[in-house]
């Protein structure tokens, strides 16, 4: 019991207080909210996943996973103006995607290297960065220099993309598979199984040499050098592998909502994923994939039920959107802050030399 | 084999090396001898290829292995090339476990995923890695469960596992060994030489750093001599004798420090009864010793039989149980800088870890605790509370301890990670006495120093106990200086305290005391 509580991660005991509390609140009905945490968990799982490497690796959270969902939604926006049927436009998406997300990921790495110690603030820069040049791109650089196939996306003006695209031949296009239905509850057991798979390969590469090697630069980042590993390469390594799942992650984001919001679907993934990896008991420094997945349940759960349980409790459902973003930042800032106290001066040592080096 | 051709080795204005050129064979086992500062870890750095060594302008001169000219910008080549090195400062990671450190970067795989996927994406098969770290360790005659975590152990079962990680590796060509007895005791070490003159056997050439030239001469077949940056000379190791080792490696000759012991009766500064010290791989079982006012005590035991964890315990680095009274005051349950208040100190044998705020200058660390638990150094123009430092006087202060300990560096300003294990050593201890504490424990204040600081240090310490009375703990595994300064010797046996013996009496007593057998008094 007492090694129990000892375990339990106390932004994770809050989470499920609250949401708790906020359930019994709201009075929604439960199989209402197992349905809307099922659709999330689906929505978001594998983008929570493409967090675990770094964070392994000893770069903290990596908050450039907006770049891989970037790099899905120039694929999106390429399939959706060549006009390629379902299954084929998927082939394409996931094959630019995932060329484009080795690319950057590969500089976001070089990136890193070069900012050891700050990896956190450096890769929130890069994703604000990457975000405004990929909306001058689509917004200026589409109808100008790019000459787009299909009409209907751009803008009257002629150029720049629509800020919505409807992706008609995509949407739902794997939800659908395998649909099991419970009563009232609707499982895409397919899908499950797809963000289920992909938590078991993030495991397995934890497991494999690399994992262990990116463990080791985690722990000890100055001294691995000695050991023969090149703990540049493997730090490049681990931020290629989180923006290619977190591509993936997003084209399975996107399909799930079957629009796609060109200018701001990708803003606050990066947010709401690491709230949520935190939340299931990761901190900086550590984190597992039990974390993510115990993580986007309680974080979802949350999330769903906050805005009616504002409504219940103030009248003003407002006050519970309020609360979602309250949510979400609230958790990054306590996790950061129990992080860094139960971090040693061992740990800060360690950080200080990074940072000399 | 290896073949170092006039290797020039300059850091800005400084000469590190000049025209240093050596040989070594196959099988071959050579010692490398030298002062602190002399170059050694230099010459070694370059061998290994040491990133410091590019960042800091490269070397000139010619390193040949197997005939071949080798110009390394990163150890992950020198160990390509079946290199091999044994850290002083440890290259292990803590938190993993032992297997894991044994076999990294050379994990076992399971041989269908390693011919399915590319090697670094294949699963790590734990139980044979376990198998082939436990057979390493066999090797070493160390038995030990590969499945914890290194950093639990004590220090001289990860200098084991430091070498085990070396000698598992089936392309080893040449193995660099900086400083490995230096936390070994006796049995320890020779378990070690043995080992190593197999590995030479088998035809791996070895290069063997070391202070303690007893055991150079032991085991090397040549070996070499360094000064100032400069090879003085090199030798097979059967010609040679200590004295004229020491001779070349110092210019001016080193006084051994000694004096008479004394018999004090003053009433104990510090007891403890059943004393408890829960820290890993040095336990204390129930520990009763007394410490009197003015004395300067040496604990001496086997490394695990808890005499690192005297010190660490009494200063509440690590949780106690049991009584324990400071000056007839009963203090079981009080923190760190409580117990720095009621004038207690104490250095921790790791020194960088635990002792030096290694970014921060010479200046700053002379005077950290006496500044933040002794109020001493506040700037007198601004209000106490404020605790504004009062630099002038801090310089001033760090100048004449640098004058009066001979620390050498560039200036109070240089930092403290810059400069040599000895030196460090020296501003430890300055930082201790700044604070002129009723009661100062040290934890193997030699450990890893040469002998022209050694002896100084051991000065240091009868100073200050003759001038301003400060009662002394010594916890360390030599013997000899233990002998030569201490008033009185406790001996520590499975934690728990064995004999107290006179520092003239005979070393086979000392000897038969510490393996635990029974001792007359």
């Amino acid at each position: 019991m007492e090694s129990l509580a000892r375990r339990c991660n106390p932004v994770t005991l809050l989470f499920a207080v609250l949401s708790l509390a906020a359930l019994s609140v709201s009075g929604m009905r439960p199989a209402f909210v197992c349905n809307e945490i099922i659709t999330r968990f689906i929505r978001d799982g594998v983008m929570v996943l493409a967090l675990i490497i770094p964070v392994t690796a000893g770069m903290g959270l990596n908050f450039a996973i907006v770049v891989g969902a970037i790099c899905a939604q120039v694929g999106l926006v390429l399939a959706v103006d060549y006009q390629l049927p379902g299954a084929e436009s998927l082939l394409l998406i996931a094959a630019v995607g995932v060329t484009l997300s080795v690319i950057l990921g590969y500089f976001i790495g070089v990136c890193l290297n070069r900012a050891r110690g700050r990896e956190m603030i450096t890769t929130i820069l890069i994703g604000f960065l990457a975000t405004s040049i990929y909306q001058l791109v689509f917004m200026v650089g589409y109808g100008t220099i790019i000459t787009p196939h299909n009409t209907e996306m751009m803008l009257s003006r002629g150029t720049g993309i629509r800020n919505m695209v409807d992706l008609q031949h995509f949407r739902n296009l794997l939800d659908s598979i395998w649909l099991v239905h419970l009563g009232e509850i609707e499982i895409p057991l397919f899908m499950f199984l797809v963000v289920c798979g992909m938590a078991a390969t993030v495991k397995y590469i934890l497991h494999t040499r690399l994992g262990k090697h990116f463990a080791a630069v985690g722990f000890r980042g100055d001294r691995v050098e000695l050991l023969g590993l090149d703990s540049s390469r493997i730090r490049i390594m681990a931020i290629v592998l989180s923006t290619v799942i977190a591509c993936l992650g997003h084209i399975i984001f996107i399909q799930n909502i079957g629009m796609l919001n060109v200018y701001t679907a990708h803003l606050n993934t990066d947010i709401f994923s690491c709230a949520a990896l935190l939340a299931g008991g990761a901190t900086v420094s550590e984190a597992r994939v039990r974390h993510a997945l115990i993580g986007i349940v309680l974080f979802h759960t949350l999330f769903v039920v906050s805005p009616q349980a504002g409504q219940n409790l103030f009248g003003n459902p407002a006050l519970g959107e309020y609360f979602r973003s309250f949510v979400a930042y609230g958790t990054i800032a306590v996790a950061l802050v129990c992080n860094l106290q139960r971090r040693g001066a061992d740990g800060i040592l360690n950080r200080q030399k990074d940072r000399d080096r | 084999m290896l073949e170092l051709r006039n290797i020039n080795k300059r850091f800005g204005p400084e000469t590190a090396l000049e025209s240093v050129s050596m040989e070594i064979g196959a099988g071959e086992i050579h010692g490398l001898v030298g002062l602190n500062g002399s170059g050694k870890s230099t010459l070694l750095n370059i061998l290994f290829g040491s990133t410091t060594i590019q960042e800091t302008g490269g070397y000139d001169g010619t390193y040949l292995l197997d005939g071949r000219v080798r110009r390394f910008s990163s150890p992950c080549q020198a160990i390509r090339c079946g290199i091999g090195m044994v850290h002083q400062e440890f290259a292990l990671i803590p938190e993993m476990t032992v297997a894991e450190n044994i076999l990294i970067s050379r994990e076992k795989g399971y041989p269908f995923i390693d011919a399915l996927f590319p090697r670094q994406f294949s699963l790590v098969d734990r139980t044979s890695s376990a198998m082939a770290a436990r057979q390493t360790l066999h090797r070493l005659n160390l038995d030990l469960d590969p499945d914890q975590t290194t950093g639990r152990l004590s220090m001289n079962v990860r200098q084991f596992i430091e070498i085990a990680r070396e000698i598992s590796r089936d392309d080893l060509r040449l193995l660099l060994l900086d400083e490995p007895t230096a936390i070994l005791n006796t049995a320890d070490t020779d378990q070690l030489l043995t080992t190593l003159r197999s590995l030479a056997d088998k035809g791996i050439a070895i290069l063997f750093v070391s202070h303690r030239l007893q055991e150079i001469l032991q085991l090397c077949d040549r070996l070499t001599v360094l000064r100032e940056g400069r090879v003085v000379s090199c030798c097979a190791a059967r010609d040679s004798s200590i004295d004229t080792v020491t001779r070349l490696m110092v210019r001016e000759s080193v006084v051994k420090v000694s004096r008479t012991q004394r018999h004090t009766d003053s009433p104990p500064i510090l007891s403890v009864r059943d004393f408890r010290v829960r820290m890993a791989g040095e336990e204390l079982h129930g520990l009763d010793l007394d410490v009197h006012r003015n004395e300067i005590l040496g604990i001496i035991s086997l490394s695990g039989h808890g005499k690192l964890a005297f010190g660490a315990g009494v200063i509440g680095q690590v949780p106690f149980c049991g009584r324990l009274r400071l000056a007839g005051e009963d203090c079981s349950s009080s923190p760190c800088a409580a117990m720095i208040r009621k004038g207690l100190f104490f250095l921790s044998e790791e020194r960088s870890q635990l002792g030096l705020l290694l970014q921060h200058t010479i200046m700053d660390n002379i005077v950290f605790a006496a500044l933040h638990h002794n109020k001493r150094f506040h700037h007198p123009h601004w209000p106490h509370w404020l605790q504004v430092p009062d630099q002038k006087a801090i310089r001033r202060h760090a100048e004449h301890c640098i004058a009066e300990y001979d620390i050498r560096c560039t200036g109070p300003l240089q930092s403290v990670g810059n400069l040599s294990g000895g030196n460090q050593q020296k501003v430890r201890i300055a930082h201790a006495l700044t604070l002129s504490p009723q009661l100062l424990i040290v934890n193997e204040p030699t450990r890893g120093i040469d002998i022209a600081a050694k002896e100084r240090i051991l000065n240091l310490f009868l100073d200050v106990n003759h001038s301003e009375g400060t009662t002394i703990v010594i916890a360390s595994s030599e013997l000899d200086e233990l002998k030569r300064i201490c008033d009185r010797i406790a001996v520590l046996y499975r934690g728990r305290l064995h004999a107290i013996l006179d520092p003239a009496a005979d070393d086979l007593l000392f000897t038969q005391a510490i393996s635990g057998e029974p001792v007359l008094q």
